[in-house]
């Protein structure tokens, strides 16, 4: 038989029901989230890493001209070496749309053995492997991307012009590189025997080499990256770039790293929230019950045995949650695993959950809310009995409400129960204040994200802007601005094309060492084609010689560099200095690469192609449709072809805008579902504290009731009064949200693009949170009404 | 320390139940301190019915308190149930009240979510008197002995006023104290009920057990042995009263 204290608990939690729900609800939000996100971090940091060293990634990377099976096996054999592969990247056109003679890239890789790969294996996911000569693999993400089918046919044209169609007879995955959905960029593999048929010359272009020993001991690195080099080049070669991978690192971690800080900050929110919803009711519950705890110490209760019968209280109501909480923190951890697995093209999701973050959820469920309760329990407990069962004191108001009501009677419209309304959230103080605290942080939180959101879309959008062309044309070799711009006059819906220089190339560091690899565009000081957003310093002006505008990607990658800083980059080979006059907005990290821009005069000066263009750049018809702006590109593409230039690839800068927004679309659809679970946690909040401030005061209601107040007088005196104390919270919130915004820009900025958001207050919260808060503020305030009006006048007057 | 019976307890005088001297209460509040006790002496002795009178505000209440040491004096020494009230901290209090004093309240003061058996039962749960299973028996007991052991299983929200007052009743009697201490206990009853009441007082007198009532009325008061009168917190009158029963 259990004893009569915990008889009174259960009923207390039975008998008011509303009440428990709610703190279960509310606990077990905490615990949900918590738990999901513990899970999933655990997960993504164990797996993201895991999967991605499974396919061998490799140390460093060779680009050079072509060479034979020969020199892979000679590299293999040097000291220091542990694996090595040779592999042929073969840029083709890819047809997408026969109708219109549009085309993309492809990316082909001729892997030699499919069944015995080296470094950076691609996983076979299904169909024929290796692929039948005249037939490919494609990679998964690349097939979805494009739309494509197993099966299916496509038409390529090699870089010499020739086409020829190619069966897709099996499907691979390929963690190296980037989704094609993230970069616009897709893939395909084929045998040898198809680069013959494709008429290429045999031979590898790339080298991915592993090493021995420690792979974060960088002067180890530049040594065997330099002697492999050497190697190469002493046997004839030309090495085009060399790039080191980050160590211990992956290609999206960018991404992931992101994903995880801000579930992180949701995390804590969202305890932060559940902590002051808890310490709020359990305050409630205590003062509610100050007379039974008297009568209770009266009849000989110990200050222990009250406190014992609350903490147990919340402890139940903390297991209770937990166990509610834990299924579905587990659906919610797999969702959100394989959302992000799906969109980083890797195979994620949740199988065992793991045993850390259910004791973690454990520890947060039960401990949290009893810590939390504790001091409040404590000082409910140990307050004399005198003192609880004393009625001095009972009516004590706050010094502040009389200073409220000195304001509120120089407003003469006010009607009596307006009066009331208005005055009465002022008469306990702490109450009043730990609301507000509450339905400050819920709302600021969730105005904070939905800026959060406005702040990333403005800054695509900034960055977006720099792009005032509609796409670029790389060119097989520079070619004469001039013959260019004839050219391009014959096409139809071509408003304009400027010629730029462009190089991958590599900042020298003082210490003779190299950067990862950096495109360097030649572009004139006046272009019309180009509105930087600017950081720090100026743009480009004529008559600038060696002066560069640099990405704000690559100031965080290379620390050492700041504005007016003099860099030296690798121009043609020579070391060539300049000085960095400005620092823009730009997208930039070792996967997408970093970017600066130098005037296009002085570039090309330097690498002995004045005049000559690398890439055209060009602006179509500003009427045009996206569909149009493909056909315009494809028919200059054309136009091209047939007077002799050379034409490498065609980038869509829409193309380049979709693949910016895919990244920040993860970013943003996390953030709103961050949204959703906020307003859910404060939304609860919001109508715990409102039914409480309202249940406590039903003697007050009795009281109004008893001098011959109506029932729509006190309905309209709990929902005026709901809806101020929403108001004054929302005005809070507002306040709280201008620094955390700046707070979160910064963090999520920094982590993902290397530079703070662009701050934006978006109307947006604010007003849906006003509307949500106004709304429950009503609903939660009017329902315990109706209970408090039910009661008779003795019922409310002879016991609370 | 004072959890056993009370003759292993020495006192100053054996024979009286409640002792005290000289005791003051002096409240602080917003308006000034306000001594609302100012030196009282009192003795009780074992099985006396006393009655306290007095105008509202006089400090029978304030008087109730510091014997039940809900609340502490300012000053003065109290010896209540062979206990130096006075000197004990709130875990002690909390334990010796459990076992040595009843408490009725005004407004009976229920515990609302407890059936009426549940909250006689309450006492010994938290004083840990009687084997667990004794207790159901014991408050049965109890309850018929106030006749209401028929609404045992009823909330209080369900009782009427009286009725709610039996059950209080039966609650200070759950650990058998041998002081009975009632604050106003019909204040809130109307007269044939509290009539009731006060007869339950007596009986319990004649069973052995000593009761102090606070009243205000003249009628239920001369039916003590006792009266006691309070004005501004002093006793200005301490009389026998002779039963015309
Ligand atoms: N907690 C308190 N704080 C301040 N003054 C009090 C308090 N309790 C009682 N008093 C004051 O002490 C005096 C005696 O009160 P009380 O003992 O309640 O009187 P009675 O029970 O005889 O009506 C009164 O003047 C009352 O105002
Ligand atoms: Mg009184």
């Amino acid at each position: 038989m259990i004893s009569i204290r915990w008889r009174k608990v259960i009923r207390d939690l039975w008998l008011n029901r509303a009440r428990t729900i709610l703190i279960i609800l509310t606990i077990a939000v905490g615990v949900f989230a918590v738990g999901a996100i513990a899970a999933t971090q655990i997960i993504l940091q164990r797996d993201l890493p895991r999967q991605y060293n499974a396919i061998d990634p490799a140390h460093v990377v060779f680009t050079t001209t072509l060479f034979e099976d020969e020199m892979v096996k000679s590299v293999a054999s040097l000291d220091g070496v542990a694996a090595v592969e040779g592999r042929r990247n073969l840029p083709v056109r890819l047809l997408i749309d026969p109708a219109n003679n549009v085309w993309r890239d492809l990316f082909i890789f001729v892997i030699t053995d499919f069944e015995d790969q080296q470094v950076y294996k691609i996983g076979h996911e299904r169909g024929d492997w290796p692929p039948a000569k005249g037939a490919l693999v494609m990679e998964r993400g690349s097939l979805t991307y494009l739309g494509l089918q197993e099966g299916q046919a496509i038409t390529i044209k090699t870089p010499q012009g020739k086409q020829r169609s190619l069966q897709i007879t099996g499907i691979g995955h390929d963690l190296y590189h980037m989704p094609a959905f993230l970069e616009g960029t897709v893939y395909a593999y084929v045998t040898s025997d198809t680069l013959d048929w494709l008429g290429q010359e045999p031979g590898y272009n790339e080298l991915y080499v592993r090493v021995t020993g420690d792979v974060k001991d960088t002067g180890w690195m530049r040594a065997i990256t330099d002697e492999i080099s050497d190697y190469l080049e002493g046997a004839g070669h030309t090495v085009y770039y060399t790039y080191r991978p980050e160590a211990e690192s992956y290609p999206l971690d960018y991404i992931s790293d992101t994903v995880v800080l801000l579930l992180t900050m949701l995390g804590a929110l969202i305890l932060l929230l559940g902590a002051f919803l808890v310490i709020n009711t359990i305050t409630a519950l205590i003062t509610q019950q100050t007379r039974q705890i008297g009568v209770i110490k009266a009849v000989g209760g110990r200050t222990s045995q009250v406190a014992g019968m609350y903490l147990g209280m919340v402890a139940l109501l903390g297991i209770t949650a937990s166990l509610l909480a834990l299924p579905f923190s587990m659906i919610g951890a797999d969702a959100l695993i394989r959302f992000v697995g799906e969109l980083l093209n890797f195979d994620l999701s949740l199988g065992t959950f793991p045993p850390q973050a259910i004791l973690l959820q454990l520890a947060i469920g039960i401990l949290l809310p009893v810590l939390v309760a504790l001091p409040v329990i404590l000082g409910g407990a140990r307050r004399p009995p005198a003192q609880a069962l004393s009625e001095y004191g009972a009516s004590q108001v706050w010094k502040g409400m009389l200073w409220m009501d000195a304001l509120l009677r120089r407003l003469p419209a006010l009607t009596r129960p307006a009066l009331l309304a208005l005055r009465n959230p002022f008469r306990r103080r702490s109450r009043l204040i730990f609301s507000l605290v509450m339905l400050a942080l819920a709302g600021g939180s969730f105005i904070t994200v939905l800026n959060l959101r406005a702040s990333l879309l403005q800054t695509v959008d900034n960055m977006l802007a720099f792009w005032q062309y509609d796409f670029w044309v790389d060119l097989s070799r520079p070619y004469m601005v001039e013959r260019l711009q004839q050219e391009a006059a014959r096409v139809p819906g071509v408003e304009g094309l400027e010629g730029w220089g462009l190089e991958a190339t590599r900042r020298v560091r003082p210490d003779g060492s190299e950067s990862n690899n950096i495109f360097l565009f030649g572009v004139p000081p006046d272009s019309p084609y180009v509105l930087p957003t600017l950081m720090s310093g100026r743009w480009l002006e004529p008559g600038d010689t060696n002066a560069v505008v640099v990405g704000v990607g690559l100031i965080n990658a290379e620390p050492d560099l700041a504005l007016e800083d003099e860099i030296v980059f690798k121009i043609n080979g020579d070391e060539e200095t300049f000085r960095i006059v400005g620092v823009i907005e730009m997208l930039g990290n070792q996967t997408v690469g970093y970017t600066v821009y130098a005037p296009y005069d002085y570039y090309t000066r330097l690498a002995h192609k004045a005049h000559r263009a690398d890439i055209a750049i060009v602006r179509s018809q500003p009427t045009a449709t996206p569909g149009e702006k493909r056909i315009i590109a494809a028919a200059l593409e054309d136009q091209f072809d047939q007077s002799g230039v050379g034409v490498r690839s065609v980038m869509q800068m829409q193309d380049e805008r979709l693949e910016i927004n895919a990244a920040f679309g993860i970013i943003v659809v996390l953030l709103m579902v961050m949204v959703t679970l906020l307003a859910f946690v404060g939304g609860l909040g919001l109508m715990g504290t409102m039914s409480l401030n309202v249940i406590e005061r039903a003697r007050e209601i009795g009281v109004i009731r008893a001098f011959g107040g109506s029932n729509a007088a006190v309905f309209r005196i709990v929902t005026l009064e709901g809806i101020m104390i929403g108001g004054i919270s929302w005005l809070f919130s507002l306040l709280l949200a201008l620094p955390l915004t700046s707070w979160f820009c910064n963090v999520i900025g920094l982590s993902f693009l290397d530079m703070p958001l662009a701050y934006v207050f978006s109307p947006t919260g604010a007003l849906l949170w006003l509307a949500l808060v106004i709304l429950l503020a009503m609903l939660s305030s009017a329902l315990p009404a109706i209970n408090a009006v039910r009661l008779t006048v003795r019922e409310v007057l002879s016991y609370e | 320390m004072f959890k056993s019976n009370r003759s292993t307890i020495p006192t100053t005088t054996p024979d009286a139940l409640i002792d005290i001297h000289g005791v003051t209460k002096t409240y602080q509040s917003d308006a000034g301190p306000c001594q609302a006790l100012k030196g009282i002496d009192l003795h009780v002795r074992e099985s006396e019915f006393v009655a306290v009178v007095g105008k509202s505000g006089s400090g029978k209440s304030t008087l109730i308190n510091m014997i039940t040491g809900i609340d502490r004096p300012t000053g003065g020494e109290l010896w209540v149930v062979n206990a130096p009230v006075h000197t004990l901290n709130e875990g002690q209090l909390a334990v010796w009240r459990g076992r040595a004093v009843g408490v009725v309240f005004q407004f009976f003061q229920l515990l609302p979510t407890l059936t009426a058996i549940e909250n006689v039962m309450l006492p010994m749960d938290l004083s840990g008197s009687f084997r667990n299973g004794e207790r159901h028996k014991r408050a049965l007991q109890l309850l018929e002995e106030v006749e209401i052991a028929d609404q045992a299983d009823k909330l209080p929200a369900n009782l009427s006023g009286g009725q709610q007052q039996r059950v209080a009743i039966a609650r200070a009697l759950a650990n058998d104290p041998p002081l009975i201490v009632a604050d106003e206990p019909t204040g809130n009853l109307d007269s044939r009920t509290a009539e009731a009441v006060i007869a339950l007082f007596e009986r319990l007198v004649q069973k052995g057990k000593t009761v102090l009532m606070v009243t205000h009325d003249p009628d239920l008061a001369r039916r003590a042995t006792r009266l006691v009168r309070i004005a501004d917190g002093l006793v200005i009158e301490d009389s026998a009263i002779d039963q015309v029963a």
